[in-house]
C-alpha cells in the first residue's frame, strides 16, 4: 500500500463523491439534524455539554453512514473501479483511499459538531463541560469510523445497492437493539447458552459464505458447539448473565455511552480501531479478489493454504487483541473527563474505605448494563479496600437472594444496592444516590423522594406554573454515592447503628404519618427512662404535654453521654418546665418578651397574623447545605430564644433560623426562632420553635431545613467524613438571549446553503454536458 | 520486449485461455484477433496486469508483469474497450488522476496532458465532463490516458469499435513507431490494415500468427479448385488423381450426362491448371472451366469465429 495512491485515491473519490447530490445530502442532512438537537438541547435550554447532541447523533450517523458507504462501492459504482484495475494501483490504496474519502465525507459534519458547536453552546451555559465535550467528540470519531468500516465491508460485498442497503440497515438496528433489549432480557443460563449457541450456528453459516467451504464451516460449527455444551455442563454458572455481558461490550451504541458519561476509556478507543482495522482489512481481502477474475459466487476462494487462511487468522487476531484490550484494567485505561470527577471514588472516600476492618458485600441489584460508568465506579470503589467486595444479583438467577433478605423484586429498581456486613444489611436505591439542588426555588442536595414531592406539588397545581419551570429546567442533579455508600457501610459495620428516634407519649405530632416529614422515624417511649443504645438523635416534635421528671433525667443523662436532641415546639413551651430545664441546662430558654401568635375573633377567624419571614442561617454545620438558597417560608405561633453561653462550660450557640424586628427608625433587633447549642461532650441540641411551620411540609424553607437537620444528625455520630457531591449531568435552563436563536438558524441555514451550493455546481455541471 | 510465456486463465474451472506464448518486439502494432469468447479481453487483461494469470507468465523486458508489479503496470498500459469514469468528471480532471496514480510529478503531468490531448484531438473536450462526450470521444480520452507516464507497451482492447475509427487508426500508426502497440480486435480488417503482424485467437489458443500474408499463405498452403470436365467420370478421375501434387479429387455435382464438376484438392503449386489441363487433354476430356479456391485472412477468422460460436451453441452464423 502506498501512502500516496491512497490519498490519491482518496482525493478522486471525495471530489467524486461531490458530483453527486448524495453526498451534500448525506452531509447537509446530518449537519441539520445535528442543529436542531444542538438548538432543543443547548441553545433554547442551555446545558453543561452537547452530549445529548452527540448521543443522539450516533443513531442519525448510524442510519446515514450506509449511504456514504454504499455510494462509495456498491452497484453502478463497481464499474468504475474496473478503471482502478488499470492503474498501478493495490487493492488497498483502492479501498483504503476509498474509505478515507468516505470518512472525510463524514467527518465535515461531524467535525463541525465537534468542534464548532461546543463553542456556540458554551456561550449559554455557565458551566460547560469542555473536557467531556471534545474526549466525547473525538470518540465520536471513531465511533463513525468504525461504524463507516463495518458498512463499507458489507457495501464492498453486496451485489447490488439495494441488498448493501438491507444488510447495513439490518446490521445497525440489530447492533442498536443489542445494547438495549438483551440487557433488558433476564436471561436464564440455559437461554445464555443457547444464544450463544445460535451464534455460533451464525458465525458457521458466516463462514460458509465467506469461504464457500462446508468442512470448515461444519468444522468451526463442531468445535463452538463443542465447547459451549462442554462449558455449559461442567460449569453452567459462567453462563450467569455472560450473554448480555458479551453483547455490551461488543454493542458499539453502548461503547459510545460510556464517553457521553464522562469516561475517556482507551478500551473502548482500542475496539473502535479495531473494528475499523479489521472491516477495512476485509474489504480490501474481498476487493483483491473481486475483479481476480473470480466470480462473486465463489467468495474469498484464495489459491494458496496461507492465502485462505488469512481471513479466519484476521479475525481470530482482532478478537485476541479485543479481549487483551478489554483486560487492561479500568485504573490503566479509563479517564475520568467531568469537571467534578463524577465517575471517580474521591480520596476521601478512598482512604475511609481503606481503613475498613470489617468485610463488607456491596450487591448490585438488576444491572441493567446501561449505567457502565455506574459498574466502573463501584469496582473502583470496591479496589479500595481488600474487606470489599462487589457481586451482581439478578432474580432470574437467585431468587432466593431476595426473598432471604425480605425484599420485594417489584419493590426494587434496577443498579441499587443492597450493603451487608455480617448480620446487617441495608438496601440502598439507586436514586438515592444522587440529590437535587435549584438555586431559583431554594432546595439544595435534597433526596429524590423530596424532588418528586416538590414536582408533584408544583405539578398538581397551576398557581405553581413558574415552580414548574424553574423545577424542571433549574434543576442540578449531584451524584453523591461516595458520601452515602460510605455512610450505609459505615452504618452496617457499625457495632451500634445509629438511628434517629422519635419521642411518643406526649402528645407528640404524626411521626408515622406520611404527610410528615419525619416519615419512617421509629418512635420510642421513654418508659423507665430507657432511651435506646443506637440513638444518634431524639426528636421531640410539638408535645402537647410535659416530659416527667425521670424522663428529663434520662434525656439529660443521654445529652451528658454526647447525644443529640432536637425540639419543636410552640408557644405553649412556656408550660412545660421539665422541657425547659433540658434546654435551660444547654443555655436555651424562652424569650417572654417575643411571643408571636395570631390573634383571632370571637368567631375564630384571625384578626392580627404573627407570620413573618425569617432567615435562615446557614454558617453552621447543621444548615451550611442552604447556603445561598433563596428560600420562601412564613412563621407564625412562635416565640424567641435567649442564649445563655455561661450554662455549662465551652458551650456553643448557632442560631439557626433568626428574624428582625424594628422597634424604632434606629433600631433592629434580632431575634433565633431556632438554635442549636453544642457541648464539649458532642451533644448537640436543636430547637425549633414556630413548630406548626416546621411540621408544615408544604413549607418548602422547612423541608430543607428538616432534611439538613436529619443528614446532619446521622452523620454526626458516623465515623463517615464529609464527602463531596458532584454535578451528575446537565442542568437545563431556559435561554433567553436571542442570539441563541440566531446561531441556531445559523447552524441550520449553513447546511442549507451547503446543499444549496453543490445543487447548483451540479446543475452547471450537467449542463455543460 | 514483451513475452508471453504459455499463459493460462481459468474462471472456476472453465478455461478462458490455454497455454497462449506470443512474444512483441519493440515498436510496432500488433493485433490479436478472435471472435466472441475467444479470451482476447482476458489476455489483454493479463498482458497489462489487470489481473493475474491461473499459470504461465507475461514477462517485459525480462521482468513478469502481475498485479503486483505496480512499476511494471505503469510501463505496460491498457485502454478498456468502454471507458467509465465519473460523468461530471473533465477530460484534464481524469488524465490528471491518471498522472498522478502514475506518480508523474506535477509540471511532468501538466506538459504530458496537453501532449497526450493534443496527440488524440481533444483539446476542445479538456474541459468537458466525461458523460458530454462522445462515443469516440471517450475512446481517444482512453488512449490518451494510456500514454500518461510515457508507457512502453499500450494494449488496447478493441477500441476501434466505435465512431472515429478511421482517425483513431490514424493516432495509432503514429503510436506504433514509437511503442510498442498491441491492437485486440475483432475486426480483421482493420487489424489488416494498421498491424504488422496478427494472432488469432480461437478457444482460448492461438489459432494461427504471424503477419497477415504469411498467415493467407499458409492457409493456402492446401489448396482447393473447380474444374467442369467433359468425358468419361472413371477416365477424367484417374487422369486428374494421376497429376503430381493433386491430393484428392471428388465429384461435386453432375450437370449433363458427360459434363460433370470435380472439387480437386492440391498442394501448393502454381502450375498445376497446366499440368490437370495436359493430363485431361491426353484422354480427350475437354477441360470447360476452372475455378480456383483462394481462402483469405478474413475467412479463415470468421470461419473460426462462427465455429466458436456453435460450439458455444449459440447457433448464430
Amino acid at each position: 500500500m502506498s501512502i500516496r495512491n491512497v490519498f490519491t485515491v482518496a482525493k478522486k473519490e471525495f471530489f467524486s463523491a461531490f458530483w453527486g447530490l448524495y453526498a451534500y445530502l448525506t452531509v447537509g442532512i446530518t449537519a441539520i439534524v445535528g442543529a436542531i438537537f444542538l438548538i432543543l438541547g443547548n441553545l433554547a435550554y442551555s446545558s453543561d455539554s452537547i452530549l445529548s447532541v452527540l448521543s443522539n447523533m450516533s443513531l442519525v450517523i448510524a442510519l446515514i453512514l450506509p449511504v456514504t458507504a454504499v455510494n462509495s462501492f456498491a452497484g453502478k459504482k463497481k464499474d468504475t473501479d474496473a478503471l482502478y484495475d488499470m492503474m498501478p494501483l493495490s487493492a488497498a490504496d483502492v479501498v483504503v483511499g476509498k474509505y478515507l474519502s468516505a470518512l472525510w465525507q463524514t467527518l465535515i459534519p461531524v467535525l463541525f459538531m465537534v468542534v464548532i458547536y461546543p463553542l456556540a453552546a458554551s456561550l449559554y451555559s455557565q458551566s460547560f463541560d469542555m473536557a467531556v465535550t471534545y474526549s466525547s467528540g473525538v470518540a465520536f470519531i471513531f465511533f463513525c469510523a468504525a461504524l463507516l468500516a463495518v458498512y463499507f465491508f458489507i457495501a464492498c460485498r453486496a451485489k447490488s445497492r439495494v441488498r448493501a442497503y438491507i444488510y447495513c440497515y439490518t446490521v445497525a438496528v440489530v447492533w442498536y437493539l443489542a445494547g438495549i433489549a438483551v440487557a433488558a432480557l433476564p436471561l436464564k443460563p440455559l437461554v445464555s447458552f443457547i444464544c450463544f449457541a445460535a451464534v455460533a450456528l451464525l458465525l458457521s453459516l458466516g463462514l460458509y459464505l465467506l469461504l464457500r467451504r462446508i468442512w470448515f464451516a461444519v468444522g468451526a460449527l463442531v468445535v463452538l458447539e463443542g465447547a459451549l455444551s462442554a462449558l455449559y455442563f461442567l460449569r453452567p454458572q459462567t453462563y450467569v448473565r455472560a450473554f448480555e455481558t458479551v453483547c455490551g461490550k461488543i454493542a458499539i451504541f453502548t461503547c459510545f455511552d460510556r464517553f457521553i458519561c464522562g469516561m475517556f476509556d482507551i478500551r473502548t478507543l482500542i475496539f473502535f480501531v479495531l473494528l475499523s482495522v479489521t472491516f477495512v482489512f476485509l474489504a480490501v481481502r474481498w476487493y483483491s479478489v473481486r475483479y481476480n477474475g473470480k466470480p462473486q459466487r465463489e467468495g474469498l476462494r484464495i489459491s494458496s493454504i496461507t492465502s485462505r487462511a488469512v481471513v479466519p487468522l484476521t479475525l481470530v487476531l482482532a478478537i485476541l487483541v479485543g479481549v487483551a484490550a478489554a483486560a487492561i484494567p479500568s485504573s490503566a485505561a479509563t479517564f475520568d473527563t467531568t469537571q467534578g470527577k463524577k465517575n471517580t471514588v474521591s480520596a476521601t472516600a478512598k482512604e475511609y474505605l481503606s481503613g475498613l476492618d470489617e468485610e463488607v458485600t456491596i450487591y448490585l441489584l438488576e444491572p441493567t448494563g446501561l449505567a457502565p460508568n455506574y459498574e466502573m465506579y463501584l469496582e473502583e470503589l470496591v479496589s479500595s479496600s481488600e474487606k470489599l467486595t462487589l457481586k451482581k444479583v439478578y432474580y432470574s438467577n437467585q431468587p432466593e437472594f431476595y426473598s432471604d433478605r425480605g425484599i420485594s423484586i417489584e419493590s426494587i429498581s434496577a443498579n441499587s444496592l443492597v450493603i451487608e456486613s455480617a448480620d446487617s444489611m441495608q438496601y440502598l436505591s439507586y436514586m438515592s444516590l444522587f440529590t437535587y439542588t435549584n438555586e431559583t426555588l431554594g432546595f439544595s442536595e435534597i433526596s429524590v423522594t423530596e424532588y418528586n414531592y416538590y414536582y408533584q406539588m408544583f405539578a398538581s397545581n397551576s398557581q405553581y406554573a413558574d415552580y414548574m419551570s424553574a423545577i424542571e429546567y433549574d434543576t442540578k442533579m449531584y451524584f453523591c454515592a461516595d458520601k452515602v455508600i460510605c455512610s450505609y457501610i459505615e452504618y452496617v459495620t457499625a457495632d451500634v447503628i445509629p438511628t434517629q428516634y422519635a419521642l411518643s407519649g406526649h402528645g407528640e405530632r404524626g411521626y408515622g404519618d406520611s404527610q410528615s416529614p419525619y416519615y419512617g422515624v421509629p418512635a420510642f417511649e421513654l418508659l423507665g427512662g430507657e432511651i435506646p443504645a443506637d440513638a444518634s438523635s431524639i426528636l421531640i416534635n410539638m408535645p402537647t404535654s410535659d416530659i416527667s421528671e425521670d424522663e428529663k433525667q434520662a434525656l439529660l443523662s443521654y445529652l451528658d453521654r454526647g447525644g443529640q436532641i432536637t425540639f419543636v415546639t410552640d408557644e405553649k413551651v412556656f408550660d412545660m418546665p421539665n422541657i425547659m430545664a433540658v434546654l435551660s441546662s444547654y443555655g436555651m430558654s424562652a424569650q417572654r418578651s417575643f411571643v408571636k401568635v395570631d390573634v383571632e375573633g370571637e368567631d375564630g377567624s384571625v384578626v392580627e397574623s404573627a407570620e413573618f419571614v425569617p432567615v435562615i442561617e446557614t454558617d453552621n454545620d447543621i444548615l451550611y447545605a442552604l447556603e445561598g438558597a433563596k428560600l420562601s417560608a412564613s412563621v407564625k405561633n412562635t416565640n424567641a430564644i435567649i442564649r445563655n453561653a455561661t450554662a455549662r462550660e465551652n458551650l456553643l450557640h448557632f442560631p439557626l433560623i433568626t428574624v428582625s424586628e424594628t422597634q424604632s427608625e434606629e433600631q433592629t433587633v434580632t431575634h433565633i426562632l431556632a438554635c442549636a447549642a453544642e457541648a464539649d461532650t458532642g451533644a448537640r441540641v436543636v430547637w425549633f420553635t414556630g413548630g406548626d411551620s416546621f411540621n408544615n411540609v408544604e413549607n418548602e424553607a422547612y423541608a430543607a431545613v428538616v432534611y439538613s437537620l436529619y443528614w446532619t444528625s446521622i452523620q454526626y455520630t458516623s465515623n463517615v467524613p464529609e464527602m463531596p457531591s458532584v454535578m451528575y449531568q446537565s442542568t437545563m435552563s431556559k435561554v433567553t438571549s436571542g442570539s441563541a436563536t440566531a446561531i441556531g438558524a445559523l447552524f441550520v441555514i449553513i447546511p442549507l446553503a451547503f446543499m444549496a451550493v453543490g445543487g447548483i455546481m451540479i446543475y452547471r455541471r450537467r449542463k455543460a454536458r | 520486449m514483451l513475452e508471453i510465456k504459455e499463459l493460462s486463465k481459468s474462471y472456476s474451472g472453465v478455461r478462458v485461455l490455454d497455454c497462449v506464448s506470443l512474444s512483441f518486439e519493440q515498436k510496432g502494432i500488433y493485433g490479436i484477433i478472435g471472435g466472441r469468447g475467444s479470451g482476447k479481453t482476458t489476455l489483454a487483461r493479463l498482458i497489462c496486469g489487470c489481473e493475474d494469470a491461473s499459470s504461465g507468465e507475461v514477462l517485459l523486458d525480462g521482468k513478469a508483469v502481475s498485479r503486483k508489479a505496480r512499476e511494471l503496470k505503469k510501463k505496460v498500459r491498457f485502454v478498456p474497450t468502454s471507458l467509465t469514469i465519473d460523468n461530471m468528471m473533465t477530460s484534464v480532471e481524469y488524465l490528471d488522476f491518471v498522472g498522478q496514480t502514475m506518480g508523474v510529478e506535477a509540471n511532468k503531468r501538466y506538459r504530458q496532458i496537453k501532449e497526450a490531448l493534443e496527440l488524440c484531438g481533444l483539446e476542445e473536450c479538456q474541459g468537458r465532463p466525461f458523460g458530454a462526450l462522445t462515443k469516440a470521444q471517450r475512446t481517444r480520452l482512453s488512449l490518451a490516458a494510456s500514454l500518461i507516464g510515457n508507457p512502453d507497451v499500450i494494449v488496447l482492447d478493441t477500441p476501434l469499435g466505435g465512431v472515429g475509427g478511421a482517425e483513431l487508426g490514424e493516432v495509432l500508426s503514429m503510436l506504433g513507431r514509437i511503442k510498442t502497440v498491441i491492437l485486440v480486435s475483432n475486426k480483421p480488417t482493420e487489424v489488416r490494415e494498421l498491424c504488422a503482424s496478427v494472432a488469432v485467437l480461437h478457444g482460448g489458443k492461438i489459432a494461427v500468427s504471424g503477419t497477415v500474408e504469411d498467415i493467407e499463405r499458409r492457409l493456402n498452403a492446401e489448396q482447393q479448385m473447380f474444374i467442369t470436365v467433359r468425358g468419361d467420370k472413371e477416365k477424367v478421375f484417374e487422369a486428374v488423381s494421376a497429376v503430381e501434387n493433386v491430393v484428392n479429387v471428388t465429384l461435386d455435382k453432375v450437370t449433363s450426362n458427360n459434363v460433370c464438376t470435380y472439387a480437386v484438392e492440391y498442394t501448393n503449386d502454381d502450375n498445376i491448371k497446366d499440368k490437370i489441363f495436359a493430363s485431361l487433354s491426353a484422354i480427350g476430356a475437354p477441360m470447360l472451366s476452372v475455378r480456383q479456391v483462394k481462402l483469405t485472412f478474413e475467412d479463415v477468422f470468421y470461419s473460426l469465429s462462427s465455429n466458436n460460436k456453435d460450439e458455444r451453441g449459440d447457433g448464430q452464423k
